[in-house]
């Protein structure tokens, strides 16, 4: 009997887009049927294509960067350029035939934790029909 | 060699990338340009050695990062930026800041002391140790220094009763019990740390480095059960005598017992069963704590263990109190109970830095115990997750406990060096002696009530509201002077000619706020036409790239009803702060200062585009003091140019010495060559010598190439002598004796063997690489006899000379100041904790000898009551950075100053304080690097430095004249001029102020 999947969802988040009173979290959450790890970023035009790709190739199943709305970033750009790279890498992803879905940008502003676990979750049921990335090392 | 003067240190990587407190990040795609700064212009390699670390979701390259900027800087299309990392500013909590806990990494790391150049970067003050400085003594005291020197330091304390008396009979024979006693080399035992204590690397960690530091480490009574009977001898174990027996584990060292009133006869069974045992008593540090610890004493208790919180508080209605003063409590209580010779006092919670240790055994303890300091130490981020779902972000669970325990050791080890270093300034060579030292500490409170409150009156309550002033000052905006509008614009007399632009070295200038314009653009112009400062430029049919570094932000267009954002009608243009912009800088040399002086060295005025060029954010001192201008000054009947800004250095009426004077109150202060390179040194030389000023050698010799110019140059003689001769000394208008400096007040001077190169090695006489200590105090000086066959032995070698004594500022600084001018010194030139431009020891730039804002009324008054202030020329040198700084200093009561830091700056230092490490500054000023210091030429710098003393001067006019005065002699000491905003009369200044300005 195949072993069930949970799917690993690494959720990069803008430290700038969580709501007032939202303590920071550095932390690995297990929600239904996922495993969620969040990492706060100082903006997501830190994250480069091959970060994305590296993380894929180093086994998450899902990536998911949560950047500011466009204009409120506090490089003013800085998420659309992210938004940018997300697609460039989705491109590579696809190409590559990873599925596109396994990466996936959301913008929004006062997000709170549980929010950003909402997104891991629905990432995590974005690339359940993908399976195991076949990256991942073997369990 | 033992623990008590040395603990043997050896670097342990850490585990995982540490997170780096500001990130780079690529705001554009790269051109892909033949000639990319990330290989060419990084002095650390970094671009090459960096990668991206997935487990931590890390760039390696931002944690090696020096924050030099040149890549920001000099990237031809521009695309790199710097941001504040988030991750890093969440760690740990408002007492455990980020940087608290950054700097416990890199101390566990490598067990060194924290070093860094550019002077102090923090607050003025702030809540609890930072409200408190450590004396130095300066002339007469003997040699000390523990860490370099053939003196030994020790840091031994002794953990038990003492008796009140030893009794001998006739024949010398010991009468006496002598109580059981345990020694431990250093005055720190490990205590149990409030979050990760259940994790078993951690405990078997914390156990070994108790071992191998040779003192105790705090354990559960269960723990212990399972330690052999020789590491228990370095164990204090937790004992609850209702439901555990002694004899279940043996033999330790010290047993701990939880107070009670009846804690008396739990010690007493204790005795009963091991009378070699020692106890402790652990006391929350409440209202009751004081009571019960002097209870305790006389009832014969052996160690009273005082536990704060984690943040360093007290409890109960202690709550909000530090406990700095909470240990000066119970301390004086026993004092005053005649018993505390004979108990030991032991506190716990809070001890975050090494300054800490020394601090509180000044407020009265014997020894400290160290917690979360240790989890640090561990990699330990502080997230307080520990146990929950989520897991330690640092595996502790998976850690060895022997790379956890030499973690520990490093960490001790440097504390340790630390300890030393307060404790030689301060010339005590026993810890022992230090306990309970007040007076050789200097207090915020105590040195505001005597050195400001006779000027500026009483303190505003809202100042004091946290009982953390300069604290919640540094978060207030800076005070703001009414700007004088002198009539129009001028040039200083003698030096207008000479001012010439000379523009920035690097390629990108760093922008306060940020303009883009989006693809939106039709290249309409509108932009163009509304903006004033010329951030939008159209060429042709096309819209430049937005020029943000002239933008001043939207406030001001708005005001001025002339906005670009509101102005293009396709809402193609965003506007806000750079983020770069907290990147650099920090509350003493904030951003806004560093980049206008490096528009004063590049204009030679000050800068118009609304920075902040005149105060830091530091909270205290010069940024919370301001000018106060009258509506009409009494006289307003000559030109501004015409201020005269020479004074007098040669003020003697008992020598027959030539006169020297100056023309403007300002020269540089000492910096070696091989601490800065040959090129910043003939350039000063060469600046000051336009403005009739001088520089100074610094401790480094007498290049030839400074001789052309040996008429504007001051020769130092400090205590390594390295470069000195007869000849040098003949040759100099002036001699300057450093006896200590502020950036280490106390401290000898250490030249890397980096930085000695063939050139400096030849001129100190000394061995390429070898690293080169100067020795602090003068060996040859031990009293003021001695100081003044100093003074002597110059003016007999040069008779034509005047004499310079350098000093820092300790607490009695105003007697050195008098007895310096007894000696038959000329200047006396005090230098203050705060400023220094070389690299030195974090502790001794931040905590010892107070800062010059009090110094100089301190002795510029004690002068003036020994009827011979007008025959000494007062210097004051030490975090002047602003015309304005000089101006209050002399207010103060100086008569000129001493700047070095912003010399450096107007050469494009952006205080990144790597001045000491590897090759020296990436921006070639302080290095003697052959690649970087030849990274700009002899002509650029002096161009650079005549700007800025341009600046200086024109603003110093500018102020004069607002005062109705002709010359800046009319200045010194005229403190009525000025207000403090945290004192009563000032803050109704400043509301006023700030009412007319805003």
């Amino acid at each position: 009997m195949s072993e069930r999947f949970e799917p690993e969802v690494v959720v990069l988040y803008c430290g700038r887009s969580l709501g007032d009173g939202e303590i920071p979290s550095e932390e690995t959450r297990e929600g239904a049927g996922f495993r969620a790890r969040l990492v706060m970023m100082p903006c997501t035009s830190k994250v480069e294509v091959g970060h994305l790709l590296r993380l894929i190739e180093h086994g998450a199943d899902g990536v998911v960067v949560v950047g500011c709305p466009e204009r409120q970033c506090q490089f003013l750009v800085g998420s659309s350029r992210a938004q940018n790279r997300v697609s460039h890498a989705r491109t590579l992803l696809g190409e590559a035939g990873m599925g596109r879905e396994r990466l996936v940008m959301v913008r929004r502003q006062g997000v709170t934790l549980e929010e950003i676990m909402a997104l891991a979750e629905e990432r995590a049921g974005a690339v359940g029909p993908l399976g195991r990335n076949p990256m991942k090392a073997p369990a | 060699m033992s623990k008590k003067y040395h603990v043997d240190i050896e670097s342990v990587a850490p585990r995982f990338e540490r997170i780096p407190e500001s990130c780079s990040i690529e705001s554009k795609p790269c051109l892909r340009c033949s000639l990319c700064v990330k290989y060419s212009a990084c002095v650390y390699d970094i671009y090459r050695k960096r990668a991206f670390d997935h487990v931590q979701v890390l760039d390696s390259g931002d944690s090696q990062c020096a924050g030099c900027m040149r890549c920001v800087q000099e990237c031809k299309a521009n695309i790199i930026t710097r941001v504040r990392n988030s991750r890093f500013e969440a760690l740990g909590d408002d007492y455990w800041i980020p940087d608290i806990i950054g700097r416990i990494w890199s101390q566990a790391e490598t067990g060194k002391i924290p070093v860094s150049g550019a002077g102090y970067r923090g607050p003025f003050c702030g809540p609890g140790f930072d409200q408190m400085w450590t004396d130095m003594s300066e002339i007469v005291r003997p040699t000390r220094d523990g860490i370099h020197g053939r003196e030994y330091i020790s840091t031994v304390i002794d953990l038990g009763r003492r008796p009140g008396r030893i009794e001998f009979d006739d024949g010398g024979n010991l009468l006496s019990k002598v109580p059981p006693l345990v020694e431990i080399p250093i005055p720190v035992i490990l205590d149990v740390p409030p979050i990760g204590a259940d994790i078993d690397p951690v405990r078997k960690a914390i156990v070994k480095a108790a071992a191998s530091l040779e003192t105790l480490a705090v354990v559960e009574f269960g723990e212990a059960e399972g330690i052999s009977a020789e590491g228990r001898g370095r164990l204090l174990v937790r004992l609850d005598p209702s439901r555990q027996s002694l004899a279940a584990i043996g033999e330790v060292a010290i047993v701990e017992l939880e107070y009670s009133d009846d804690v008396m006869e739990s010690v007493a069974e204790v005795k009963r069963q091991s009378p070699s045992t020692i106890t402790s008593i652990r006391i929350p540090l409440d209202e009751r704590a004081s009571e019960r610890a002097s209870r305790l004493a006389s009832s014969g208790a052996e160690i009273i263990h005082l536990q704060a919180s984690p943040k360093g508080r007290g409890f109960g209605e202690y709550e909000g109190e530090f406990i700095t003063a909470l240990m000066r409590e119970v301390h004086l209580r026993l004092v005053g109970d005649s018993i505390r010779e004979q108990v030991t006092l032991l506190i716990s919670g809070g001890i975050a830095m090494a300054e800490h240790v020394a601090k509180i055994i000044i407020c009265g303890a014997d020894g400290v115990g160290i917690d979360l300091a240790m989890m640090a130490a561990l990699e330990c981020r502080l997230c307080k997750q520990c146990g929950g779902g989520a897991g330690c972000p640092v595996l502790l669970e998976e850690m060895s406990a022997e790379y956890g325990a030499q973690r520990i050791v490093n960490l001790v080890g440097a504390w340790h060096s630390q300890l030393i270093e307060v404790m030689g300034a301060m010339g005590i060579r026993e810890v022992r002696r230090l306990r309970g030292e007040v007076g050789r500490a200097m207090f915020f409170d105590d040195l505001e009530k005597e050195n400001f409150a006779p000027i500026f009156g009483e303190r505003t309550g809202a100042a004091l509201g946290s009982g953390n002033p300069g604290w919640d000052a540094a978060r207030r905006a800076p005070a703001v002077d009414r700007h004088v509008q002198a009539p129009e614009a001028w040039a200083f007399p003698f030096a207008g000619d000479m001012v010439d632009v000379c523009g920035s070295r690097y390629r990108n200038k760093l922008s306060k706020w940020k303009v883009v314009r989006t693809g939106d653009c039709v290249a309409c112009g509108k932009c163009a036409e509304v903006c004033a400062y010329g951030v939008h430029l159209r060429t042709g049919n096309r819209m430049a790239i937005p020029r943000s570094h002239l933008c001043v932000g939207p406030r001001l267009c708005s005001e001025n009803g002339a906005r670009c954002v509101d102005a293009c009608p396709n809402q193609a243009i965003l506007v806000g702060p750079d983020p770069v912009w907290e990147t650099f800088g920090d509350p003493r040399w904030t951003a806004d200062l560093i980049v206008s002086t490096w528009i004063q060295a590049e204009t030679g005025m000050a800068p118009e585009n609304g920075l902040e060029y005149r105060v830091g954010s530091s909270g205290g001192g010069f940024d919370r003091i301001g000018l106060a201008f009258p509506e009409n000054p009494a006289d307003s009947a000559f030109r501004p140019e015409d201020v005269d800004l020479s004074i007098p250095l040669n003020r003697r009426r008992d020598d027959n010495r030539p006169p020297v004077e100056i023309g403007f109150p300002v020269y540089g202060g000492g910096m070696s060559f091989g601490a800065v390179s040959l090129v910043t040194l003939v350039a000063r030389a060469k600046a000051y010598g336009k403005f009739n000023s001088f520089t100074c050698t610094g401790e480094g010799g007498y290049p030839d190439e400074l001789v052309p110019y040996a008429d504007s140059v001051i020769t130092q003689v400090a205590t390594g002598l390295f470069g000195v001769s007869e000849e040098t000394i003949q040759r100099a208008r002036i001699v300057e004796f450093k006896y200590a400096q502020g950036a280490k007040p106390g401290l000898g001077g250490h030249l890397l063997g980096d930085k000695v190169t063939e050139a400096v090695a030849k001129i100190r006489e000394s061995v390429v690489g070898n690293a080169l200590f100067s020795p602090f105090p003068f060996h040859s000086v031990y009293s003021v006899e001695d100081h003044k066959k100093h003074v002597d032995w110059i003016k007999t070698i040069n008779p034509r000379a005047l004499v310079s004594v350098k000093v820092s500022t300790p607490t009695d600084v105003d007697m050195v100041a008098v007895g310096s001018y007894y000696a038959g010194a000329h200047i006396i030139h005090i230098d203050g904790s705060y400023g220094g431009t070389g690299a030195a020891p974090d502790i001794a730039k931040k905590n010892i000898a107070m800062p010059v804002e009090y110094a100089i009324p301190k002795v510029h008054q004690f002068l003036v009551a020994e009827g011979i202030r007008d025959q000494m020329t007062v210097i004051a040198s030490g975090g002047i950075r602003t015309a304005w700084d000089i101006g209050k200093a002399i207010a103060l009561g100086a008569d000129g100053v001493v700047i070095a830091t912003a010399e450096m700056v107007a050469l494009e230092c952006i205080r990144c304080g790597r001045c000491e490490s590897g090759r020296g500054c990436p921006r070639g000023i302080a290095t003697t690097d052959p690649e970087l210091s030849t990274s700009f030429s002899v002509e650029w710098a002096t161009q650079r430095l005549i700007n800025l003393f341009h600046s200086f001067s024109v603003q110093l006019q500018s102020m004069l004249w607002g005062f109705g005065m002709r010359s800046v002699r009319e200045l010194v000491g005229r403190s009525d001029l000025l207000v403090h905003w945290d004192y009563v009369q000032g803050a109704e200044s400043s509301a006023g102020e700030l009412a007319r300005t805003r």
